[in-house]
């Protein structure tokens, strides 16, 4: 009993994470249709400034850090969907051409982490330490932190797109990019707001989830490949969706890394998203259309 | 005068959609433009409303040149397009497209105002307020059309076909609302396909025949 | 002439230069980026085929890459079966594995297809390091794969004039089959139609699924011929074939070329590889640089390098447009009299 409550939290928690990093990569494409391929470097970029900003050349609080970073992390998302993404709206093959920018895009912060940060792994240190018991349970305070964290930025997004005007408009171009046009929304200013908010979020997971992965070069392609698997499960640009698959599958790699073993965690997602394209490809909530 | 265009040229891709027209809209008229498919009705209203770039000929509205100008910059001067596929936010409800219709500041200002005359002209989308768009029925929808194009403070509304898809009685309704919005003072420029329906509604004609204005339709 | 006959006397006549040039060129680097880029050549138009002409959105380029590499390398390291019958088949192989690629993605939305072909590209290093038991080698990959021999002729790696036919002739049937075979065939007018309209395609009887299936098979098919190629011009295959640098490689190739622009892809092919060779000081900063031009590429030349001759054309033809004022009939809108505002 107590270690059924105790993955339940560990995959709570996790859930949470995936669902904000995974919430970015969707609502980009819910307002922009743009896949972006660069969002897991976007996540470790974000990451190596945090410990920048914590260790490797400030010694700032993790707290502080991660207030320092949304504003900076927001202007990145904007300036890359202005410099890399809008110059290749116009085109017939606009698709095509903005997965491989993002692509390259991706390698370019990749690389440059490569060069800046060496290859050698690095890591985060947690926001709080210690643990905290529950009764006969006890999980770390970071993982509660998380949680709690967590919860709230996907509450605090949910809030602000449901109630904002701006968020109405987010959604409104979402939902019919012409319409949204037709009623004053500048669809520009909606495309670089939501690639600003989706390397907020970006930011936000990597804070949240260095402590435990370690920070590499390449280290951001592992989340990319479960937000992918979290956004197809919950239906392609929905982010009611996104909520649900990303707990489902957080509690699911608990489960599998307490009975089996962690390297059985991406095999696993791999068949999750094997079984979701052949049942269920419109994902849980997802609708066609573009 | 309301809206003046001059030798309007418009091209998709290749294609040469407009050669060339030229109409003029006087303020507070209700104008029609009548074609049958295909020759370039909606493309012409598209162009008003910023949504077709122009390869050549000149647009002014209240004697302000408003060639190149997007569509978002368009609303903000009260030049409002209903398209006959009605662009409508079906995953939200009726209210939040209203709303939505009056995102802009200058239109937010006059929300409340706007949304007791859409409502006292269209009964029907009060009883509806929660509704999913998406869940209207084509009349009901065509009426959120109109009501989301007159909370944007419209002073010119660019009406594409609202008759598609309706029945005729319905139909008929809906052209009795669009003269009452036209009464209260907005310009209005109504596209459909054929004379008949607005042949006693409108003020003046214009056909469009293969991308020209084409013929004196009535008089 | 038609387009299609100059580019066909066109292909003819570079592939015949090529073969004349080889014993002029005697130095054996040389030889060796020049089999290397007929090598890429070969990958990079099935690509083509797939991504440009197809409009299916392939990621898993490098991955099947890979599989014809080490399919063809453990054939003949385990059963020790000739090379010149373990190149065919893992060729087979190869269009095997992209027939399972596509099965379950292909019928669904362009995006699914992107995520999920890179999934398999991301996830398939993995699977070859725990792999050790099946005989890929674990982390350190096939060493020791053996030249490919033709009768008494042995293609080892030092055999670079060899190397160079065989290498040349290999990219020539390739290039033939891809472009001039397919893409001009009946199955290639199908794709266009179908990349260009479904609802058109449709009209004439095409199957869309069935159509992408055929290719996607095929083109991995090729794709895993210059794999096989590779592993055994080189000796080793690891899973570092996977990693960034040939995965830029392929798509600077492709970009720089312009999707679905023969013979841009080929072009692309021979310019990155001889770059790729002389940015070999750059050290690490070489792979940053690929991938900025990448993106640079995209955004500047969305056509790759055909926009270069392109662009000057149409702003020639931009200024000749007529606008032609003389049609324009002379306006009679009505007024309605007995309805004025």
């Amino acid at each position: 009993m107590q270690q059924v409550l105790e993955i339940l939290v560990s995959g709570l928690s996790q859930g949470a994470v995936y669902c904000v990093f995974a919430l970015g990569l969707s609502l980009v494409y819910g307002t922009s249709r743009i896949l972006n391929f660069a969002h897991g470097s976007m996540y470790m970029t974000a990451a190596y400034l945090a410990w920048l900003l914590t260790a490797g050349w400030l010694t700032l609080p993790v707290g502080v850090a991660l207030l320092v970073l949304v504003p900076v992390l927001f202007l990145f998302g904007v300036g890359v969907e202005r410099l890399v993404i809008r110059p290749l709206r116009p085109h017939a093959n606009w698709k095509t051409a903005t997965m491989m920018a993002t692509l390259g895009f991706a390698f370019v912060l990749d690389n440059l982490n490569l060069v800046l940060f060496g290859p050698t792994s690095i890591t985060l240190a947690p926001l709080v330490e210690g643990t905290l018991a529950l009764g006969p349970v006890v999980i770390s305070r970071q993982s509660a932190v998380t949680l709690v964290l967590a919860v709230l930025v996907v509450a605090a997004l949910q809030v602000f797109l449901t109630h904002s005007a701006f968020g109405r408009a987010m959604r409104a171009v979402s939902q019919d990019m012409t319409g949204a046009e037709m009623v004053g929304i500048r669809v520009g200013r909606v495309y670089a707001a939501s690639f600003g908010i989706s390397a907020v979020l970006a930011g936000v997971a990597a804070v949240l989830l260095s402590p435990v992965y370690l920070i590499s070069p390449l280290g951001g392609w592992a989340p990319f490949l479960k937000a992918f698997v979290i956004v197809v499960f919950g239906g392609l640009g929905s982010t009611q969706g996104v909520l649900y698959a990303a707990f489902i599958l957080g509690l699911v790699e608990a489960v599998v890394v307490a009975e089996l073993s962690a390297s059985w965690t991406m095999p696993i997602w791999f068949l999750v998203l094997l079984t979701v394209l052949m049942v269920r490809p419109r994902g849980l909530l997802g609708s066609w259309g573009d | 005068m309301s809206l003046e265009i001059r030798d309007l040229h418009v091209f998709y891709g290749d294609f040469h959609v407009l050669h060339g027209v030229s109409l003029t809209v006087e303020e507070g008229q209700l104008a029609g433009v009548i074609g049958a498919n295909g020759h370039g009705k909606s493309t012409l209203l598209k162009a008003i409303c910023g949504l077709v770039p122009v390869r050549a000929g000149s647009m002014t509205y209240r004697g302000e040149r408003i060639n190149g100008l997007s569509a978002p910059d368009l609303v903000a001067r009260g030049i409002v397009y209903v398209a006959e596929v009605r662009h409508l936010f079906a995953q939200m409800t009726v209210r939040e497209n209203l709303m939505l219709g009056a995102y802009l500041p200058r239109a937010r200002k006059a929300a409340a105002r706007n949304l007791d005359q859409v409502y006292s002209l269209y009964p029907r989308l009060k009883e509806r307020e929660r509704q999913l768009a998406g869940t209207l029925s084509g009349g009901e929808a065509q009426m959120l059309a109109l009501g989301r194009g007159l909370m944007s403070e419209a002073a010119f509304m660019a009406i594409d076909e609202p008759s598609l898809g309706l029945a005729p009685g319905l139909t008929a309704t809906m052209l009795d609302t669009i003269q009452a919005i036209n009464a209260r003072g907005i310009t209005i420029l109504l596209v459909e396909q054929s004379l008949a329906l607005i042949a006693d509604r409108v003020h003046a004609v214009h056909e469009i025949e293969e991308g020209r204005i084409a013929a004196l339709a009535h008089a | 002439m038609t387009g299609e006959t100059t580019a066909r006397l066109g292909f003819l006549a570079a592939v015949t230069a090529f073969a004349i040039a080889a014993p002029l060129i005697g130095d054996s680097y040389i030889l060796h980026v020049m089999v290397l880029c007929f090598i890429w050549v070969i990958v990079v138009s099935a690509w083509d085929l797939v991504m440009g002409y197809a409009g299916i959105f392939n990621f898993a380029q490098l991955a099947i890459f890979a599989v014809g590499g080490y399919a063809s390398g453990m054939l003949a390291i385990g059963t020790g079966m000739p090379p010149v019958l373990a190149v065919p088949l893992a060729a087979v192989i190869a269009g095997a594995f992209g027939l399972l690629i596509a099965l379950p993605c292909l019928r669904l939305r362009g995006e699914y297809v992107a995520l999920f072909t890179f999934a398999v590209h991301l996830a398939l290093p993995t699977l070859l390091e725990k792999g050790r038991a099946w005989g890929t080698g674990g982390a350190s990959g096939l060493v020791g794969v053996p030249p490919i021999r033709i009768g008494d002729l042995a293609f080892t790696t030092s055999n670079k004039i060899g190397w160079y036919y065989l290498a040349l002739a290999a990219a020539a049937i390739s290039v033939w089959l891809i472009y001039f075979v397919v893409v001009q065939g009946r199955w290639g007018r199908a794709f266009v139609a179908l990349r260009d309209s479904e609802a058109f395609a449709r009209s004439l009887g095409i199957d869309e699924y069935r159509t992408k299936l055929k290719l996607f098979t095929l083109s991995a098919a090729v794709t895993g011929f210059g794999g096989a190629l590779y592993a055994h011009y080189v000796g080793v295959m690891t899973p570092r074939v996977l990693g960034n640098e040939f995965f830029l490689m392929v798509m600077v190739m492709l970009s720089i070329g312009g999707l679905g622009r023969f013979p841009g892809a080929i072009f692309g092919a021979f310019l990155v590889t001889v770059g790729n060779e002389l940015l070999r000081e750059a050290g690490q900063y070489r792979l940053l640089f690929l991938g900025a031009i990448v993106v640079l590429v995209v955004i500047l030349l969305p056509n790759g390098v055909s926009d270069l001759l392109t662009r000057r054309k149409k702003a020639a033809a931009a200024k000749n447009i007529e606008i032609g004022k003389a049609d324009v009939p002379t306006i009679r809108s009505g007024v309605n009299p007995s309805c004025s505002p």
